[in-house]
């Protein structure tokens, strides 16, 4: 049974802030959780990749005793939470968006600007804000709490970060929007072909077709070298260029489908992608 | 009890019943493991002193920190609610442990006033201290204020004993006491007696072993827990045996340099020069590799450095440091 004295302090606890969950933003701070549905950890968002779903976020505890020069401690009424929270500046990671959970407090983006420079100006940010003392070496118990933070951190992140360092981030296309585009000339297989090969062409390293999607296009005659060459086309080249991304779709499906199950493989998120959003990558790719 | 119950609760009435009883669960869980002379007042764990534990954890933790809603604002299963309840409640118990060794430093910082080597004085009703003739107010100080004193004071050597063994340790030589109390005029003139607590329990805090560590699930050694305890006794042995080839200032060199004290102030605290503190700095390094780190399995790596810089603490308490 709880104590009378207790009961009598709970009424005096401070509720916490309602905040109304919006499009996510930099400064954001939400949960933040791993594939496997682990532990849960509060994290700032630092930047958002729209473009490839992700998020860069550095993670957050709530024991300020325990922050060190790296962190920020960083007062409850400044970033709209019930405690105050200690930003750990120097565990940063990228996580995907689907990994991120509802807002539950909100850093002003133009300090999460100072936050990402090297030297913050406290001053900027509040002045509730400071740093932790000097971590004294590593018998230093935060030393090896900042060992099990970065553990923490390389856990719920390392999908979305392998996936970006391998390259291994799947489109897959909007399936109905790609069929829309290709059957407007249904009855000019010329402009059929060409329409196709271009969205073929612009694909990048990450784009992949439905099996399908695949087969409404073969039976459209669009993958007949035959057809190619009476249209004039040169086989060879919209060859590399179809099949290229045909095998690219049908490994990734194969890959998936009979990989052993003592494989753990890198879990992504299905992104889809519309053709606008293709056409923009394409133009930004060629820019670059 | 679920977690989904828990969090039910915690959204409908933020702490209940279950809540509760969770606490007082954990509570007796923990700090059964605490030895009672310096966590609960000499007096032997019992289910009254469980409840006067739990009553502190959800009084100074969960309401007067906000914590409740740092574990129960997130989605959360019930290891991790338990996880994070047993770090408050460790929190809460290190907090007990801090007070003798801060109150015995601020009875010697009142020792010091008495026979002439500060000054202090009683305003509001608050004890003051400063430098002698300084003259100096103390405002209260903030936060940021506080921090800087701590890193002040990082660099000047302690007599470190971890914080969950019931040895006592002085934490400060007289003249280091000394030359710390100076360091903080220095910086803000003046200081009260209670912001000088929060300065001296900041600065313990590095040593406050096992707080930080979470017992349920989360970052678990892949090691057989019954071999645990026969492998580190025979760490400790080791630890012995080779301090005990050490030299004096190899021991001193040693222990300072876990603390990152700077070759420097070594070589003052010593009275050698700064090359000679490197000098044995290298050597004293190398040995420890070669004839104490060799044989020690990966996952003790820790436990063995801590092994040995408590055995040359514990065989050195007539070391000038």
């Amino acid at each position: 049974m709880i104590p009378q004295q207790v009961l009598d302090a709970i009424k005096t606890l401070k509720p916490a802030p309602i905040i109304k969950e919006s499009a996510m933003e930099v400064g954001d701070i939400r949960p933040i959780q791993d594939f496997d549905g682990g532990d849960t950890r509060l994290a700032l968002i630092l930047d958002i990749d729209n473009f490839f779903d992700y998020a860069i976020v550095t993670l957050i505890h709530p024991y300020v005793r325990y922050a060190t020069e790296h962190d920020l401690v960083i007062g409850g009424d400044t970033v709209s939470m019930p405690y105050d929270v200690v930003v750990q500046c120097d565990i940063r990671a990228s996580v995907w968006k689907k990994q991120i959970g509802r807002l539950v407090g909100h850093l002003p983006a133009a300090s999460v600007d100072e936050l990402m420079k090297a030297k913050i100006n406290l001053d900027t940010v509040s002045s509730s804000c400071r740093h932790g003392s000097k971590l004294t070496g590593p018998l230093d118990v935060r030393w090896n709490f900042k060992v099990l933070e970065g553990r923490e951190l390389k856990k719920i992140s390392q999908d979305c970060t392998i996936a970006l360092i391998e390259n291994k981030i799947d489109w897959q296309v909007d399936d109905l929007e790609l069929m829309t585009a290709i059957l407007r000339s249904e009855h000019n297989y010329k402009e059929m072909l060409l329409c196709f090969y271009d969205l073929a062409q612009m694909h990048g390293e990450n784009v992949r077709i439905s099996l399908d999607t695949w087969s409404k296009l073969e039976d459209l005659g669009l993958l007949d070298e035959n057809r190619w060459k009476d249209s004039g086309f040169d086989v060879e080249r919209v060859e590399k260029v179809i099949y290229g991304l045909y095998f690219k779709s049908i490994s990734t499906q194969h890959k998936e489908q009979n990989k052993p199950s003592s494989v753990r493989s890198v879990n992504t998120p299905e992104i889809h992608i519309t053709l606008e959003k293709l056409l923009q990558e394409a133009s930004a790719r060629a820019a670059r | 009890m679920t977690a989904e119950e828990l969090i039910e609760e915690y959204e409908k009435s933020k702490i209940g019943e279950k809540i509760y009883s969770l606490v007082l669960e954990l509570c007796s869980l923990v700090a059964r493991k605490y030895p009672k002379d310096v966590y609960n007042n000499r007096s032997a764990w019992g289910q009254e002193s469980f409840e006067e534990l739990s009553q502190e954890v959800v009084l100074k933790r969960f309401i007067e920190e906000g914590q409740i809603h740092y574990i129960f604002g997130s989605p959360r299963n019930l290891d991790q609610i338990r996880a994070l309840i047993t770090r408050q409640i460790k929190i809460t118990l290190a907090a007990r442990r801090e007070i003798t060794p801060v109150d015995r430093l601020i009875t010697r910082v009142k020792a010091h006033a008495k026979s002439g080597g500060l000054e202090s004085v009683i305003k509001s009703k608050k004890h003051i201290f400063r430098a002698n003739g300084s003259g100096a107010d103390a405002v209260p100080l903030n936060d940021r204020q506080i921090f800087e004193c701590v890193d002040l004071l990082r660099s000047i050597p302690v007599i470190y004993t971890r914080l969950d063994t019931s040895r006592e340790t002085m934490i400060y030589s007289p003249p280091n006491l000394l030359k710390a109390l100076n360091r903080i005029f220095g910086h803000v003139g003046a200081v009260s007696e209670g912001d000088l607590r929060e300065i001296l329990k900041n600065l313990l805090t590095p040593w406050e072993r096992t707080i930080l560590e979470v017992d349920t699930g989360e970052y678990v050694k892949a090691v057989d827990p019954t071999a645990e305890p026969q492998i580190k006794e025979v760490i400790r042995q080791e630890a012995r045996s080779f301090v005990g080839r050490l030299s004096d200032e190899e021991k001193v060199v040693l222990v300072l340099k876990s603390q990152n004290i700077s070759d420097d102030s070594i070589a003052e605290t010593i009275g050698v020069s700064r090359p000679t503190v490197a000098k044995i700095k290298g050597t004293v390094q190398e040995k420890v590799k070669s004839q104490f780190l060799k044989e020690i399995e990966v996952d003790y790596l820790d436990d063995a450095v801590e092994a040995l810089i408590d055995e040359i603490v514990n065989q050195t308490g007539s070391l000038k440091i």
